[in-house]
């Protein structure tokens, strides 16, 4: 970024971001400057690709004409704690309008790949076309500035994720990887493959553990695209740490904000596992396609049970003092660490696990594993997976595809395996297309195209508005849970106003975890960015920004064909109550009904004049 | 001996005037990390008037890790008060996946 304002919410055409065009059909490659047009822009992440993708007409995601856009955020790279995100943009394959359009999309990631791509020089990446042969795209640091070359890859053609990386670390030191698995090589019957991105850890221990951009299909855009893997090769240019950022570090860590992430031996509350302890006492944990039951069944998978057979060791990205992985590992009979199984994280856990029937931590820790490796969002997967199980036991006499039902580990396990080979396109193309199929949708937890995560939706209308993925781009799922909210007016409000500012951190190039609960407009943010850049930004302004790109991200999918009544939940919720859940009941017709009335009145007016 | 998330040991010294107040049995029970070195759930006796801070404090549970309050199964503020025979649950935040 070449920066000649300090005030780039007045000045945005002042403030130059360095971006990449790639075309893959006759490989020419353009470098240029570009100015930004709004604080959205400077920002970057999905607040500067939506508006590239806002300029194009889609009708098909695996087109010629849809882009896909490799950004980062404007403290991505910096000395600011969890600054490592790397941003994968473009029309989805698997999220579409009732109408058949694809939506827009965006993924992110953490790893070690954003702050590499940042410190080549270079904030943007946009693939145009399709490659005839399977290529990676090497992006280098030079005394001139950023090289970016396409290279054949066909000796990386059906390795895994994992394997891709370590394959390309032996050609290319102090780089690092963002590569597809074998499931994105199959984007014509997967539409739910991820982008793993290299960490530190994977590369001096040999171990899988990876980042993942996972939601979207993003891998198998990029799959389609004959991109197989990004290397992102330079010196590591992190500034020194300045009074400022020192503070707003240690006020991440020791603050308060990230202490329910933080080890539970340092005081913390152990990660995003620990929602299966929080959300069972309401008996909430999805159980067999979102249908609690109201028993102990949950609790198998509680951190204090795997424990007992299971080493779990809290890991962290680079420099990030949160430290909020939590790698399960084999443990031997001395008590030390064995092999390394997988990295506990609530959404890939719960929807591999409890929510197919799985109660055992080792069975969980594979799946989970094998997921990662052929590179599949563990999200549409689990959920497309436990739909066939919900239909086969609805319909024992004519199952789907292997006849799999819950629980039936071997059975599931053959599911994820021939899924990711391209095998069952009936898995790999999600659950909207297969319920539409069998012509029983009710039960297919998805909203939008986009499987749910792993919180009831019983608990959270917002999933609704949520304009890339359930929690991560609209922050409702605590509201009724966690805050006790079950009024009108609160739902109203969080969606319209407050929860939808989470997506702050898909530009920003921040991990949600830095202040989940704020977002990113504060005095933090606003130090780190002066401190930086020198760059005099308000936290209003960067609210106002906030909002413009999430509700531009709004009107596109309205543009892509969204029906006001496709802003809804499974209908399962309502026709078929679930009485084990002890929360108040805010998912009737009449409450989705009104609320949809509402929170339209709100955004509505805002929403002309976004697009071009 | 778990010492807690301050460092210091667990005591149940701060309600000295239980006599001179009216008591009250008060059931409290822990979700997840709460439970490490403290209990799954137990009746203890409060005087009278005692709000859930007070047994939050009691507790030890540190404020940042504090993210559900229930009292008979619904939502509560930290400074409601609480009445003989409540059951006070308390649990850890939840965020994002
Ligand atoms: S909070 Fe977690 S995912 Fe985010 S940068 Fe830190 S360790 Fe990585």
């Amino acid at each position: 970024m070449k920066y000649f304002t300090s005030d780039p919410a007045s000045e945005p055409s002042s403030v130059l971001y360095s971006r990449c065009t790639v075309d893959l059909k006759s490989g020419e490659i353009q470098m240029e400057d570009v100015p930004c047009r709004n604080l959205e822009d400077v920002l970057g992440g999905f607040g500067r690709s939506f508006q590239i993708l806002a300029e194009r007409s889609i009708n098909k995601a695996y087109c010629d004409e849809n882009p896909l856009i490799v950004n980062t955020g404007l403290l991505t790279g910096s000395s600011a704690m969890t600054g490592m995100r790397t941003y994968f943009s473009g029309y989805s394959p698997i999220k579409e309008s009732k109408k058949g359009l694809p939506a827009a999309m965006w993924s992110a990631g953490s790893g070690n790949f954003g702050a590499k791509l940042k410190w080549t020089g270079l904030d943007e990446l946009i693939f145009e076309n399709r490659s005839q042969k399977p290529v990676y795209a090497l992006i280098r640091e030079t005394p001139d500035g950023p090289l970016v070359e396409l290279k054949p890859a066909d000796h990386l053609l059906g390795l895994s994720t994992h394997d891709k990386i370590m394959a390309l670390q032996n050609e290319y030191g102090n780089a690092h990887f963002a590569a597809i698995g074998q499931a994105g090589e199959q984007w014509e019957n997967v539409y739910i493959g991820a982008v793993a991105l290299s960490t530190d850890n994977q590369l001096k221990s040999g171990e899988d553990k990876v980042r993942f951009a996972g939601r979207g299909g993003m891998g198998s855009l990029m799959g389609y695209k004959n991109i197989l893997a990004l290397v992102a090769q330079s010196s590591d240019k992190i500034k020194p740490l300045s009074p400022e950022v020192r503070k707003v570090n240690i006020n991440v860590v020791k603050g308060g904000g990230s202490a329910r992430l933080q080890p539970i031996n340092r005081g913390g509350g152990g990660g995003t596992w620990a929602a299966y302890d929080v959300l069972q006492a309401f008996h909430a944990v999805p159980v067999n396609n979102f249908r609690p039951q109201g028993n102990g069944l949950p609790e198998k998978m509680f951190r204090a049970n795997v424990e007992k057979e299971y080493l779990i060791k809290s890991e962290a990205c680079y420099r990030c003092g949160i430290t909020c992985h939590n790698n399960v590992y084999e443990k031997k009979e001395d008590g030390r660490a064995g092999e390394f199984l997988a990295k506990f994280d609530y959404e890939p856990l719960n929807l591999l696990s409890t929510n197919i029937g799985i109660h055992d931590a080792g069975q969980a820790a594979r799946l989970i594993h094998l997921t990662d490796n052929f590179g599949m969002d563990s999200i549409s997967l689990g959920v497309t997976i436990s739909y066939v199980l919900s239909y086969n036991e609805r319909h024992p006499e004519h199952p789907l595809l292997n006849g799999a039902t819950f629980g039936e580990y071997s059975k599931i396990m053959e599911l994820v395996e021939q899924t990711a080979l391209g095998n069952l396109p009936e898995i790999g193309r999600g659950s909207k297309r297969l319920s539409e199929s069998t012509g029983e949708t009710s039960y297919a937890y998805h909203v939008k195209g986009l499987e749910l995560p792993a919180y009831q939706p019983e608990t959270n209308p917002g999933y609704a508005w949520a304009i890339a993925g359930g929690h991560m781009s609209m922050g409702t799922y605590g509201l009724l849970t966690r805050e006790g909210k079950s009024d009108m007016d609160s739902w109203v409000q969080g969606i319209t106003q407050t929860k939808l500012q989470i997506v702050g951190f898909d530009m920003i190039g921040l991990c949600k975890f830095f202040d989940i609960t704020k977002g990113i407009c504060t005095q933090m943010v606003v130090d780190c960015l002066k401190s930086e850049f020198n760059l005099e930004v308000t936290t209003e302004e960067l609210a106002a920004s906030v909002r413009r790109a999430f509700l531009r991200g709004l009107a596109l999918e309205l543009r892509q064909g969204y029906q006001k009544e496709e802003y809804s939940l499974p209908a399962e919720v309502w026709e078929r109550p679930n009485p084990n859940i002890k929360l108040p009941n805010i998912t009737s017709p009449e409450f989705i009904a009104e609320l949809q009335k509402r929170v339209w009145e709100v955004f509505e007016p805002e929403l002309e004049g976004l697009l071009p | 001996m778990y010492r807690g998330y301050l460092n210091q040991p667990l005591t149940a010294a701060p309600f000295k005037n239980l006599q001179k107040w009216g008591k009250m049995n008060i059931t409290i029970k822990l979700v997840g990390t709460f439970r490490i070195g403290r209990f799954f759930e137990t009746v203890r006796e409060y005087p009278s008037g005692t709000c859930v801070r007070e047994v939050v404090d009691e507790l030890r549970i540190p404020d940042p890790l504090l993210g559900i309050v229930l009292i008979n199964d619904i939502h509560a503020g930290v400074e409601e008060i609480l009445n003989d025979g409540d059951i006070l649950c308390l649990l850890p935040l939840i965020d994002g996946g």
